[in-house]
C-alpha cells in the first residue's frame, strides 16, 4: 500500500493474477472497500484484457457458433415445449372449466326437479296415506256398519216411488239403538238444476229428521250411511227433492217412501 | 466506470445486451460475431488446443446469454469482461483448476479504446502487436508467462531463474510501455 492505496505495480500484479495468494486476498479485500482502488483496478484490468490482442488471430471453427446456438435453440425449445405445456393444460383445465359450469348447472336443475319430484311425491305419498288411511276408516266404517247391521235390532224398510218416481226403488237398514242408518236407491231419475235429493227419517213423533242429501249418480254407486240420533224411533222414511245443500224440513215433492 | 469514447460501442453493446436479455438468438449471433475471433485467439494461445479453446468460448457466450441481465454497461466494458473472463477461464483450465467463474456483475473492466468494429480491433490489435514487438524479449518473455500463462511473479522468477524483483520490473515496464502506446 502507498498512502493507503494500492501501488500501480500492485495492481497490475493483481490484475494479471501474478500476486501470491495472500497478497491477492489482501488486494482484493481493499479494492472492496476503496472507492478510489476500484476505478484504477478497472483502467489497468482494461489494459491488461488488450494485451489478449498480442495472441495471434485465428477464428473458431463454424461449428463453434452452431453448437452454442444449437445449444440455445435446443433449451428455447424445452422452454417453449414446457411453457406449451403449461398453455396446453390451461385450455384443459379451461375445457373442463367450460364443462364442469354447465355440468353443475344441469345438476342444479336435476338436483331442483328432484326436489321438486321428491316434494311432490312427499305430497303424494301423504296423499297415498291420507287416502289409506281414509281407507282404513273407511273400513272401520264399513265394519261398524257391517256388524251394525248384523245386530238382531236392526231392520229393514223398502221405499217404493210415488208419482213423482215410478220405477225408483230403495231400502234402509236402521238400527234405532245406534241412531245408525244405511240406504240405497235405484231408479231415480234425473234431477233440476239446482236440486239435490234429500233423505228424511220420520219419526213416530215430531219434525222429520234429516239424514243426508245425494245426488242420483252418488246413490247409483255406493250405499250411503246416516247418523240420527240414537232412540229415534221412526215412522217412515222418505226422499223428497229438495234445493241444493238440502233444507232443515222437507218442502218438495216426494220420490220415495217407505213405512216401518 | 464508462470509459471515455467509448460510448457508442457502449450503446451499441448495450443494445445488443438489451436484446439478449429479450432472448433474441440473432442478437447473440452478432455479439459472438463481433467478439469470438479475439476471446477465441486469446483462449487458443493459452491452451494451444482448438477443441478447449472453443469450449471457453462457447461456455462464456452461454453465459452471456443465460445471465445477460447482469451486466451493466455503464459500469465497465462489455468485451473488456468477456476478454478477462475468457482468460481466466481459459487459465483456469489450462491449470487444471476448479471453481467460481467471475459474474458480469462484478471485477469491472474499462477500456479505453472501442473494440466494436473490426477496423478498431484490427487497429489495437497492431498498437498491442507493435509493443509487443517493441519489448525487450524479456520483457515480453516475463509478460507472456504472466498473461497467457496465468504464472505469478515468483513462478516466473522461479521458470527463469531471475530475482522476483527484476520480474516485477519487468512486467511492470511491459505495463507501462502498454499504458502509453495506447494512450
Amino acid at each position: 500500500l502507498s498512502n493507503g492505496h494500492i501501488r500501480e505495480e500492485d495492481l497490475e500484479l493483481f490484475a494479471l493474477g501474478a500476486l501470491p495468494n495472500d497478497e491477492a486476498a489482501a488486494a482484493r479485500a481493499h479494492v472492496s472497500t476503496c472507492s478510489e482502488c476500484a476505478p484504477r483496478l478497472a483502467e489497468v484490468r482494461g489494459r491488461m484484457a488488450l494485451l489478449a490482442l498480442a495472441a495471434p488471430q485465428r477464428q473458431p471453427g463454424p461449428d463453434a457458433k452452431e453448437h452454442l446456438l444449437a445449444k440455445i435453440a435446443t433449451e428455447r425449445r424445452g422452454q417453449r415445449q414446457a411453457l406449451r405445456t403449461d398453455e396446453g393444460r390451461a385450455p384443459s383445465t379451461m375445457w373442463w372449466t367450460w364443462v364442469l359450469v354447465p355440468a353443475s348447472l344441469a345438476l342444479a336443475l336435476v338436483c331442483l326437479s328432484l326436489s321438486w319430484q321428491n316434494r311432490k311425491l312427499e305430497k303424494q305419498l301423504t296423499t297415498a296415506r291420507q287416502a289409506a288411511q281414509g281407507m282404513a276408516n273407511e273400513k272401520h266404517r264399513a265394519d261398524d256398519l257391517a256388524r251394525t247391521l248384523m245386530q238382531p235390532d236392526t231392520v229393514t224398510v223398502k221405499l217404493a216411488g210415488t208419482s213423482q218416481a215410478r220405477f225408483a226403488a230403495g231400502v234402509v237398514k236402521f238400527n234405532e239403538r245406534l241412531g245408525v242408518m244405511l240406504y240405497a236407491a235405484e231408479q231415480l231419475p234425473a234431477l233440476p238444476s239446482g236440486k239435490t235429493y234429500q233423505m228424511w227419517l220420520v219419526p213416530a213423533s215430531g219434525a222429520p229428521i234429516s239424514a243426508g242429501i245425494f245426488k242420483p249418480e252418488e246413490i247409483a254407486i255406493r250405499l250411503l250411511t246416516a247418523q240420527v240420533p240414537p232412540n229415534t224411533t221412526p215412522k217412515a222414511f222418505a226422499v223428497t227433492i229438495e234445493p241444493d245443500g238440502g233444507v232443515p224440513q222437507p218442502t218438495g215433492p216426494q220420490v220415495l217412501l217407505g213405512a216401518c | 466506470v464508462r470509459a471515455a469514447g467509448n460510448a457508442e460501442d457502449a450503446y451499441n453493446d448495450w443494445s445488443l445486451l438489451l436484446r439478449i436479455r429479450e432472448q433474441d438468438e440473432a442478437a447473440l449471433s452478432e455479439l459472438y460475431d463481433r467478439y469470438s475471433g479475439l476471446v477465441y485467439s486469446q483462449a487458443y494461445r493459452i491452451l494451444r488446443d482448438a477443441g478447449a479453446a472453443e469450449e471457453v468460448l462457447q461456455d462464456l457466450f452461454y453465459q452471456v446469454w443465460r445471465t445477460a441481465e447482469k451486466f451493466d454497461v455503464s459500469r465497465g466494458s462489455l468485451p473488456g469482461w468477456l476478454l478477462v473472463a475468457a482468460r481466466n477461464r481459459a487459465i483456469s483450465k489450462l491449470r487444471g483448476r476448479s471453481g467460481r467463474f467471475e459474474q458480469p456483475d462484478e471485477n469491472a473492466v474499462a477500456l479505453s479504446k472501442s473494440l466494436e468494429s473490426s477496423s478498431t480491433q484490427n487497429l489495437l490489435l497492431e498498437k498491442v502487436r507493435t509493443v509487443m514487438d517493441s519489448l525487450p524479449p524479456a520483457q515480453r518473455e516475463a509478460i507472456e508467462f504472466a498473461y497467457f500463462e496465468g504464472m505469478s511473479h515468483s513462478e516466473i522468477a522461479e521458470k527463469t531463474g531471475e530475482p522476483l524483483g527484476t520480474i516485477k520490473t519487468r512486467i511492470r515496464s511491459a505495463m507501462e510501455m502498454l499504458k502509453k502506446v495506447l494512450s
